[in-house]
């Protein structure tokens, strides 16, 4: 029964399953928000229309397939910087002033730095520490060997590391 | 260390897999230091939440198209039932397209090809396609019909009022006029009925009209209509004098027309009884009886 993406319960679940990911996916490439829940919205509609030839355990990959076509296929990449909001509030008052404004600086710069890397790094450095896949889970998503998702943490890594916390 | 290490030795030091040696010459680097800070940064950061119950309903998802129309041939079918005798039929055409049709008065056991039985009410008919079926169990019927269907794939039932899905159970079809009643026996069957969709589990039926479901829990375990007993629960007038065509194999002629509602049981046996109470929102009709078959309804 839950492969037959046609009916519509079984549709969802794959929806409630997947569209987060894929929503996160598609903005670390395109550093906008709105772009990426626009290109995931796309993304199941047409999966929807081929419900009938996309089988269940596929979905996935289907979906991610798609959402990279959409992406590649629209115009213009904006050259803009992706924005991260904080986790948790640990607003702490005796927190000096001019500490505080040299984080919210390295946040920026980090930022920055995040959306300068090439976007085969930025998508597996994002993909581990924002949605916390494992790099097995992240090479069968892109579709590529574990290997090359560490080569390109590690190519992220050395190139944020140069972003110092002291200016 | 190998160069090829170095190429992932970040990687590793984050995912806690390097050895002893690559720990030491990264920790001598000078370089740990900024890597922490970067890492405690980023997983400070989250992503702007993400509302998938609202995506999901800005999908605004087009139903797939329900019913489709199967050439509709002629007859054979296998019969073997105490109440019943048959017009059934198979073509020979090799299409596969199988007809099943039951007179007034009378009702079908069937037998599709998959070993599911069934029972065809008086006055309905069924379709499907024999070449079909392994790939898609599916059935156009209309009028009413009890399935018995053995668990597998998919098993569809289309009618002009709705479509009805499961994979393996007991339920009965009821599809006359705008109506669609579906009763489930056993298991779980899923309705749907131009926009309305809805699950029944074992005990429950729901009738869709205009547009509305409504749910309730059922007693019996079979359709009465089995037992040669039509229930009505204010039934329009209309459609008591339907069904009592196609239990009693008799026609009725009715100059004006009739309106309000009717309470009761129809029994196969007792067509004179049911011509005695004919009575709708309190009213009392007279069945005058024209010929064999034909009678005619007066106050």
């Amino acid at each position: 029964m839950t492969d037959d993406l046609c009916r519509e319960e079984n549709f969802k679940a794959v929806f409630m399953e997947q569209s987060e990911g894929l929503r996160n996916f598609m903005f670390y490439k395109t550093k906008s928000y709105q772009q990426a829940e626009d290109i995931v919205q796309e993304a199941f509609s047409r999966m929807w229309e081929n419900c009938a030839k996309v089988v269940a355990n596929k979905a996935k990959s289907y979906l991610f397939t798609i959402a990279n076509n959409l992406f590649l296929n629209q115009v213009k990449h904006q050259k803009v910087v992706l924005k991260f909001e904080q986790r948790g509030h640990t607003q702490r008052t005796d927190e000096d002033p001019a500490f505080l404004l040299l984080e919210q600086e390295f946040k920026e710069r980090l930022e920055k730095a995040i959306s300068d890397l090439p976007e085969g790094q930025r998508v597996v450095f994002l993909m581990n520490r924002i949605d916390q896949m494992k790099y097995r889970e992240i090479a069968d998503t892109l579709q590529i060997s574990v290997k090359a998702v560490e080569k390109r943490m590690h190519k992220a890594l050395s190139a944020l590391r140069k972003i110092s916390k002291k200016v | 260390m190998k160069m090829e290490d170095k190429e992932t030795l970040y990687a590793r030091w984050l995912s806690g897999a390097l050895n002893d040696e690559e720990a030491k010459v990264l920790a001598e680097s000078g370089e740990l230091s900024a890597l922490q800070d970067v890492v405690e940064a980023v997983d400070q950061f989250k992503l702007k939440p993400y509302n998938k119950e609202e995506a999901f309903a800005k999908l605004e998802l087009k139903p797939k198209a329900k019913v489709r129309s199967l050439p509709v041939r002629t007859i054979l079918a296998i019969a073997a039932s105490v109440v019943a005798l048959i017009i059934a039929g198979r073509s020979f055409w090799g299409d596969g397209i199988v007809n099943l049709s039951t007179p007034y008065g009378k009702i079908l056991t069937f037998t599709l090809p998959d070993g599911s039985t069934g029972q065809l009410n008086a006055g309905s008919s069924l379709s499907y396609n024999e070449n079909t079926w392994q790939e898609e169990r599916m059935i156009e019927l209309q009028g009413e019909a009890y399935f018995d269907v053995k668990s597998g794939s998919m098993f569809r039932v289309l009618s002009q009022n709705g479509e009805v899905e499961v994979l393996g159970t007991q339920f009965n079809v009821r599809a006359w006029n705008k109506r669609l009643i579906v009763a489930c026996y056993e298991g779980s069957v899923k309705v749907q009925g131009g926009s309305q969709l809805d699950t029944l589990t074992q005990g429950m039926m729901v009738t869709i009209a205009n547009g509305q479901s409504k749910k309730e829990n059922i007693a019996q375990n079979q359709p009465n209509w089995q037992k040669g007993i039509i229930v009505f629960d204010a039934a329009e007038a209309i459609e008591v004098l339907d069904e009592a065509e196609r239990l009693y194999d008799i026609q009725f002629e009715v100059k004006e027309r009739l309106i309000g509602t009717f309470s009761g049981n129809l029994h196969r046996d007792s067509l004179e009884k049911f011509l005695d109470k004919l009575i709708f929102n309190g009213e009392k009709y007279k069945a005058v009886k024209l010929d064999q078959k034909r009678y005619k309804i007066e106050k």
